[in-house]
């Protein structure tokens, strides 16, 4: 298991070739072992800068570093190492089982076909901790949303990663396998970032939070420091009342004066 | 740890399945090659077919059959049942992979209009160069057509800026489109008994094969399939996804260019001496994705089995059907194997 990395993003700006940049000057640091929710309204830039943690957005200034390492200096292999990603993407009309989309996670670490460094009990181990060993033969694509997430998290960890990066990982799940994946995230030993629309969720999950609106930082910090009604004001345009809840907080929403 | 004994477990029944599955393949290839070998007009029963090949392969072992026997089956037929086996693999193995990096299960060997230049090649050459490189005139038209298509699409592509799968399968679409207009304009400027021979080249048929036209298909088998059965896991990747496979570490746009590359090229090499065979590309990988799942590592070489023992069969049928004339085998591969899939669509429901 690869230790959980420190990650430092620095001035990052990002945007599609020729037009106008839809991330700006982001900068955040996260210890080994923080997990981070990055919240804000729809396009905001959530995505765009998930995709540059992950290297599928290479940033138009400022960088990344894993580690002090610069993501963009590493080969994708080994990039592929240090960061593994949970996405909203599925493999469509090929019929691949939970074991072959789990051992997938593997391919940054085998060079040959079959054995050797494959790494069997990593993903033993994976599917085990996401509960998925049961399901290891069924079709992906005949899952529930849950077991779906379950896999996809359990392929993650194959890879043995030192960042975990999740995009809305709370989608499509029922408030059973809310709570469920909460506690699995707050149990895993890896330095993670997700975005999150679930505000709830995100005070119950991650140490830190991270508001984007426009492309821009709108703070960071710890839960209670940034979810407050100010901010979630300022970023959402909604009013919003938060209480503290035994070890996270709760929402109410409205639409502000006048819009109603 | 009871993880690790499940996982210990499952493997090789995954394998297992496999193993079976290959083997009862093999066992089918083998008895229809034979059968290839015995039928035709003039019918040979196996056991002579059997002293045959191995006087064939060891000529110090006397054979029970007389010479013209001999000539048919070994001459005649054994080099074109090989072709047919060996193109098959080829075509059902470049099928599942091309489906797999362009993550759509109806791509197919000829995606990047290699049979739209493969048919432009061997126009220009039935039709208006003549055998001027000898009897391998068209197949070299034919490969040189397929390559140069190949790179029309692929540069296209790039000026359009066209990266992901689904633009650069339709880049490959539209230059065909573009090319087999320009192949069918040949035809229409030609000697039109001429044109009779290029829709039996532009139908498939392995009639023209013999010893010597044998090594390029296999080699292109060999080196391309096996390098293809390398990349399993990186096909895997792709197929789950272009994001998912960035994460996974593959640099996705170079990596999926040199996969449809090496497929086109070793596709070029098929057509130039088959003709253009459709359907088992398409539909071979994906028999072998209802038996053995999604895994490449499995369903590259179940493709190929498939594919060789597909046309094999086919060819057989193209022989008799009409005999003593022969029906073009892309007219077999395509209302058997059109039929066929249906049929299997419909009960995997």
């Amino acid at each position: 298991m690869t230790d959980p990395v420190r990650l430092e993003v620095e001035n990052l700006s990002w945007g599609p070739d020729g037009r106008a940049p839809i991330l700006s000057g982001v900068s955040f640091t996260l210890a080994p072992g923080e997990r981070l929710a990055v919240v804000g309204p729809n396009g905001a830039g959530k995505s765009s800068l998930l995709r540059c943690l992950y290297r599928v957005n290479r940033p138009t200034a400022g960088c990344v570093r894993l580690d002090g390492a610069d993501l963009r200096t590493l080969k994708p292999r080994d990039a592929a190492r240090q960061v593994a990603a949970v996405l909203q993407e599925a493999p469509g009309d090929f019929p691949f089982t939970v074991r072959e989309m789990v051992e997938a996670g593997r391919t940054p670490h085998v060079a040959g076909l079959f054995r050797g460094a494959s790494g069997e009990a990593a993903v033993a181990d994976a599917m085990n901790r996401m509960a998925v060993d049961s399901l290891a033969d069924r079709r992906f694509s005949t899952l529930s949303g849950g077991e779906k997430q379950r896999a996809l998290i359990a392929r993650a960890l194959a890879q043995e990663p030192g960042l975990l990066v999740l995009d809305e990982p709370t989608n499509h799940l029922d408030l059973r396998h809310r709570l469920e994946a909460m506690e699995l995230l707050r149990g895993l030993d890896l330095t993670i970032v997700a975005t999150l629309h679930d505000l709830d969720f995100a005070s119950g999950v991650a140490g830190k939070v991270l508001a984007l609106a426009h492309g821009r930082l709108a703070a960071f910090g710890p839960v209670r420091e940034v979810l407050t009604p100010e901010l979630i004001r300022a970023c959402f345009d909604v009013e919003a009342e938060v209480e503290p809840w035994r070890d996270r907080l709760r929402f109410g929403f409205l639409l502000p004066e006048g819009n109603t | 740890m009871a993880a690790a004994d499940l996982d210990g477990a499952a493997r090789p029944r995954r394998f297992h399945r496999f193993s079976l599955f290959a083997a009862a393949t093999l066992l089918l290839l083998a008895a229809a090659m034979i059968g290839s070998l015995a039928i035709g007009t003039v019918a040979i029963p196996a056991s002579e077919v059997w002293s045959i090949l191995i006087h064939g392969i060891w000529p110090a072992e006397q054979s029970v059959s007389t010479a013209g026997r001999q000539a048919i089956v070994w001459e005649l037929r054994a080099p074109r049942t090989l072709v047919a086996a060996v193109v098959g693999a080829g075509l059902g193995l470049v099928g599942a992979a091309m489906q797999s990096a362009t993550r759509n299960p109806l791509s197919d060997p000829h995606l990047l209009g290699v049979s739209a230049g493969a048919a432009f090649g061997a126009n220009l050459a039935i039709l208006h160069v003549g055998d001027v490189l000898g009897p391998a005139t068209t197949p070299l038209f034919a490969f040189a057509g397929a390559l140069a298509a190949t790179l029309c699409v692929l540069s296209v592509a790039r000026m359009a800026g066209a990266g992901t799968a689904d633009r650069l399968v339709l880049t490959g679409v539209a230059v065909a489109f573009v090319v087999m207009a320009c192949a069918n304009m040949q035809i229409l400027f030609a000697d039109q008994r001429a044109a009779a021979s290029v829709v039996f080249w532009t139908l498939g048929g392995l009639g023209a094969s013999d010893w010597s036209t044998i090594a390029f298909p296999t080699g292109a088998l060999l080196i391309g399939g096996g390098w293809f059965v390398l990349k399993a896991r990186d096909l895997n990747a792709l197929a789950m996804g272009d994001e998912t496979a960035a994460t996974l570490g593959l640099s996705v746009e170079r990596s999926r260019l040199v996969l449809l590359s090496v497929g086109a090229f070793v596709t070029g090499v098929m057509v130039a001496v088959s003709g253009m065979i459709g359907f088992v590309g398409l539909m071979t990988p994906h028999i072998a994705r209802l038996i053995l799942g999604g895994d490449n590592r499995l369903v590259l070489p179940a493709s190929a089995l498939l594919g060789s023992l597909f046309l094999v069969v086919a060819d057989i049928v193209a022989r008799t059907v009409i005999a003593p004339d022969e029906m073009p085998i892309g007219i077999v591969t395509g209302i058997v194997g059109g039929t066929f899939f249906v049929a299997l669509l419909s009960r995997a429901k």
